[in-house]
């Protein structure tokens, strides 16, 4: 009599398989091998790089950001500059002016990004595509504006030098130590963005993306969860803004222009829309590209055009696509 | 109180009249038909209903609560759900996330909890996944279960709009052409669910349908709509003797013959 028991009990298995985050053990290991190899890069590797990669490591915080935003939710926004200017400030200034300590000065600035996120998201809702560029394109640049008028706070164009990190009395200096907080919150940040796109919020996103009438017809409140995705959106940028101020150790208005909007966007496409792994795919390669270029004379914006456009041309689905095929490739071969 | 109560509905797209001073009641547990000739206002009166369109006048109350007072996701958490004449799924889902979503408004999980998956989101999406899987053994949907649904036939992307609904566990189901593009094999069978869904999960049932051999079947009660007012209204076999119908489907006043609807 034990038999549908035992049933149940399998389809309850199936079901928690279904929903993990590593559904096999495979990806575990790779996880944990990643895990292994970026804890001892900074020991075989040279400072720059080790800058470098900490540098990737904010820009898939943002880019995951704005891939929600964009490619899981649908809304287009050209201004997360702007709120990656808000995190970068709001934690220096805080930690500057007001004495905050690193570890609360910067889950605050996310949040004072998220907050802004959350304003922009009303006039979001009335507005759609070319429209809502528009309007999120506007926002960056007002920001940038108001952060080289409002001098007396923000240093005005000249910048400010934003404070080493420290927890308690340990001081995070150089590119080592630097490195492993960025490591450790893009970890923290994709498996959070991995987790909530799995739930039920991140069902709603896509929804939405896909046809918002259904989804309402669902009840799925589009106020909110459209707002709820500029929010968390703007929380990335703030995040990841927060980290990129401590780690160059230099702001100003000019760090946070339209072609850095243009930049998460271009990450993004690049790497694949819809797609985290495609966000850290994108963000590391035009952080990389640029490096790699800077020795060949004169070319190097003309050569990164180059490659956005050969991506977009041959590669509609982005790095991540081309990360399948190679994939079905090695299970296929030798057939 | 009745179930669904339509009184004196109105609107207007600019000069066209879509709907005029329509009004009728639905009975809790029935199946009723709304046709009429194209054009006659049958999915704009559904759109109504669930608050995709706002009226210009008239009322609508749902168990005693005015519709028109509510945005339309708040319609869906009174209970309604619904399915599009053009299915309106989430196409680059699975049918089991567009099934999920139909679970949305009763899950809880915050953005908090949903973002370290903690516990409780486990449980919970365990817990309507197996609700879930019941409406796919219902609709026998296990094959299309992991398939992004752009990839699916158009008959049963018309069966995973009707399962996503299902798994809201409405009270009243509104179907809007619900047999449009299915094979005949497939309207068969699509007869037997809309049954099977009033007997067994007992939902109250109201369908938009052009297809009159499923309609005179099926319903209860039939309502006419010709250019937005309501002609009609009764039980199939009087609807089909009714001598406005007749000259709304023929478009002439002296029809010689009854029209062999089924």
């Amino acid at each position: 009599m034990n038999v549908p028991y035992a049933g149940g009990m399998d389809v309850r298995t199936d079901y928690l398989q279904e929903i993990r985050l590593f559904r096999s053990m495979a990806a575990k290991c790779w996880f944990a091998l990643l895990l292994v190899v970026l804890l001892v890069i900074p020991a075989v590797v040279e400072g720059y790089l080790v800058y470098l990669l900490a540098l990737a490591a904010v820009h898939i915080i943002i880019a995951i950001g704005l891939n929600l935003l964009i490619g899981y939710t649908g809304q287009i926004s050209l201004g997360h500059a702007g709120f990656m200017a808000i995190g970068a400030y709001a934690s220096s200034l805080l930690m500057l002016k007001l004495q905050f300590p690193f570890l609360l000065a910067f889950p605050v600035a996310g949040l004072i990004a998220g907050l802004f996120g959350l304003l922009l998201g009303f006039p979001a809702l009335r507005l759609t595509g070319p429209y809502l560029a528009i309007a999120t394109l506007g926002f960056g640049i007002a920001v940038a504006q108001v952060l080289v008028k409002w001098d007396s706070l923000s240093g005005g164009s000249i910048g400010i030098h934003p404070p080493k990190p420290s927890f308690g009395p340990f001081i995070l200096s150089g590119e080592t130590h630097l490195y492993y907080l960025a490591i450790v919150m893009m970890l923290f940040m994709t498996i959070g963005a991995a987790n909530l796109m799995r739930s039920k919020i991140g069902r709603a996103f896509i929804a939405i993306r896909d046809s918002d009438i259904a989804a309402t017809a669902m009840g799925v409140n589009l106020t909110l969860y459209k707002t709820l995705a500029f929010a968390v959106s703007a929380f990335y940028a703030g995040i990841g803004g927060s980290l990129f101020a401590h780690l160059v150790g230099f702001i100003s208005p000019e760090s946070f222009n339209l072609l850095v909007s243009i930049q998460f966007l271009s990450m993004i496409v690049i790497g694949g829309l819809a797609s985290i792994l495609g966000s850290i795919l994108g963000a590391i390669l035009l952080t990389a590209l640029p490096y790699f270029l800077s020795g060949i004379k004169n070319l190097p914006m003309v050569i990164y055009g180059a490659c956005l456009i050969l991506v977009v041309m041959f590669e509609p689905h982005g790095l991540r696509g081309r990360w399948g095929k190679i994939r079905l490739y090695w299970r296929l071969w030798p057939f | 109180m009745a179930f669904l109560q339509v009184e004196d509905l109105s609107l207007q797209f600019g000069g066209v009249v879509a709907l005029k001073d329509v009004s009728f009641t639905i009975r809790r547990g029935s199946i009723s038909s709304i046709i009429g000739p194209n054009g006659a206002g049958k999915t704009t009166l559904i759109n109504c209903i669930s608050r995709i369109y706002r009226p210009d006048r008239g009322h609508i109350f749902f168990k005693g609560a005015d519709l028109l007072k509510l945005r339309p996701d708040q319609v869906a958490m009174h209970g309604i759900a619904r399915t599009f004449q053009n299915p309106e799924l989430f196409s680059r889902m699975t049918t089991l996330d567009n099934l999920l979503l139909g679970r949305h408004g009763r899950m809880k999980t915050s953005l908090l909890g949903a973002a370290v998956f903690s516990p409780q989101t486990v449980g919970e999406e365990l817990r309507h996944r197996e609700q879930v899987e019941r409406v796919i053994e219902f609709l026998e949907l296990q094959s299309a279960r992991d398939q992004i649904v752009a990839n699916l036939p158009y008959g049963t992307r018309k069966l995973v709009e009707l399962g996503r609904a299902l798994a809201m566990e409405p009270e009243f189901l509104l179907l809007d052409e619900p047999s449009a593009g299915m094979s005949a094999e497939e309207r068969q069978d699509l007869k037997l669910w809309i049954e099977d869904i009033r007997d067994e999960l007992g939902v109250t049932i109201l369908l938009v349908e052009h297809d009159m051999g499923l309609v005179m079947r099926i319903s209860e009660t039939v309502f006419v709509l010709n250019y937005g007012e309501k002609i009609a209204e009764g039980p199939p076999d009087m609807i089909l003797e009714h001598p406005e119908v007749q000259k709304a489907y023929l478009g002439t006043e002296d029809a010689g013959a009854p029209v062999n609807f089924a």
